[in-house]
């Protein structure tokens, strides 16, 4: 694929004249390789024909028979569909369908009537969603793989953790916030966890050894957070960062004990592995305030940044004077 | 929600937009066979569920054909159909969603070419 107008994209919609708008949208935009589905069940069969797969599918929600959400839970069911951009194409704005559509594995939520601008963006950011995600399987191979370590794996890169379950991409996260808007994303407070000892790990370690810590730490933190109602995303550079109903309080000094008394067991392994002993920081909830400008996602940035700061004002302590 | 787009997207949609006019008489048939069942009391209860999915679907794609009205008056009409299950009785339902949906069908005969005189 050497542009985005090169991706296969399946369009799902019993409205035929909506597939007939997003066909003359395609074809304008020199999208060549699209095709259609007037069902659920017509998209299925499609979807499970051998040879090249899809590269992006577009779901309508409201379909007669299995609707678009029961669509997208049984695509992400599809192996070769896990990780596959799905952006819902609806009318229906109602946050009960946004949240249904993003926990049923939806990366993005566009709300007709559509616009070719619109559209072509959304699109955009589904192939570059596409190009990285290959780039950092690759590498997942290769660590999984390789005998040496020189794989090429960034420290920043957000790899796949296959073991930690309903983990969120991180653009899909950013992308729920988005589509919720700021009023409603001011229901979720966004924590951060950053990794303390990660970099020095990615550094003195091999790689598999490294995605092994991440993946110790993923599951910790799902289980820290298992009594609540969350969203976990994985953004790399050792930092995890979860979406927390709002109308559970919680305390992060309270958090950050447990998931460290978690992750105790693993510890020995880690410091086996790289000499470097590890520990989860958290941070203070974050969300922005009823008033504000600042964008639906700003919260997630304010929690990466305190959990990171957290880190610098420990070792601070451990150390000498404030950094 | 926005839907501007180019002239040359406009020009390009015209062919949709023609068979979408063409085919309103359709819709409004349908709609017509639909509020005779729930006036007269005939599956009501899947009538008004049909009549706010036909208004959904005209919701999501008047407006990009340049029917902005059209999509307003059909979002109105899924909008008071989809909480028929709040009003207390049928008539109090009827009172309100009957004229929003009489709207409606006449935007639809409004937009309509006069293919007589074409």
């Amino acid at each position: 694929m050497q542009n985005q107008q090169d991706m296969r994209i399946l369009a799902v919609d019993d409205e035929v004249v909506f597939l007939d708008i997003l066909h003359t949208l395609f074809s304008c935009q020199g999208y060549r390789h699209n095709m259609q589905a007037r069902s659920a069940e017509e998209a299925l069969g499609l979807l499970r024909q051998p040879g090249q797969p899809f590269d992006c599918i577009l779901l309508d929600i409201q379909m007669p028979g299995m609707n678009g959400i029961a669509l997208c839970k049984a695509i992400r069911n599809m192996p070769k569909y896990a990780s596959t951009p799905i952006l819902m194409l609806t009318s229906l704005s109602e946050q009960v369908y946004i949240d249904q559509a993003f926990g049923a594995g939806a990366t993005d939520y566009i709300t007709k009537p559509i616009n070719e601008t619109e559209l072509n963006a959304r699109l955009r950011a589904a192939f570059n969603a596409i190009i990285e995600r290959k780039r950092v399987e690759a590498l997942a191979y290769k660590v999984q793989t390789s005998s040496v370590d020189q794989v090429g794996l960034n420290f920043a890169d957000p790899i796949a953790l296959p073991e930690v379950d309903d983990l969120m991409g991180f653009v899909a996260m950013q992308n729920y916030l988005l589509t919720l808007g700021g009023l409603r994303a001011n229901a979720w407070s966004a924590i951060g966890f950053h990794i303390s000892g990660a970099a020095q790990v990615f550094a003195n370690a091999h790689p598999r050894d490294f995605l092994d810590m991440i993946q110790d730490v993923g599951i910790t933190i799902r289980e820290g957070l298992k009594t609540r109602t969350f969203l976990l995303s994985y953004c790399g550079s050792g930092d995890f960062v979860a979406l927390i109903d709002k109308k559970t309080p919680i305390d992060e000094g309270d958090l950050q004990d447990q998931v460290n008394g978690l992750l105790e067991p693993f510890r020995e392994f880690h410091l086996a592995a790289s000499g470097q002993h590890v520990e989860i920081c958290v941070s203070k909830p974050c969300s922005n305030g009823l008033l504000t400008f600042a964008p639906p996602t700003a919260p997630i940035d304010a929690a990466l940044l305190g959990a990171r700061q957290n880190r610098a004002l420990a070792h601070s302590g451990a150390n000498g004077p404030p950094l | 929600m926005m839907t501007v787009q180019t002239d040359a997207m406009t020009e390009a949609l015209r062919d949709v937009r023609d068979r979408f006019l063409f085919d309103l008489d359709q819709r409004i048939c349908d709609f017509e066979h639909l509020k005779m069942l729930i006036e007269t009391g005939s599956n009501r209860t899947e009538a008004i569920r049909a009549v706010a999915m036909m208004a959904h679907k005209i919701r999501g794609v008047a407006p990009t054909l340049g029917l902005g009205r059209l999509g307003a008056l059909a979002g109105s009409v899924e909008d008071v159909f989809s909480n028929a299950a709040r009003q207390p009785s049928l008539s109090d339902f009827w009172r309100d969603a009957g004229p929003v949906l009489e709207t409606l069908l006449d935007e639809m005969e409004r937009v309509q070419p006069d293919y007589a005189t074409q």
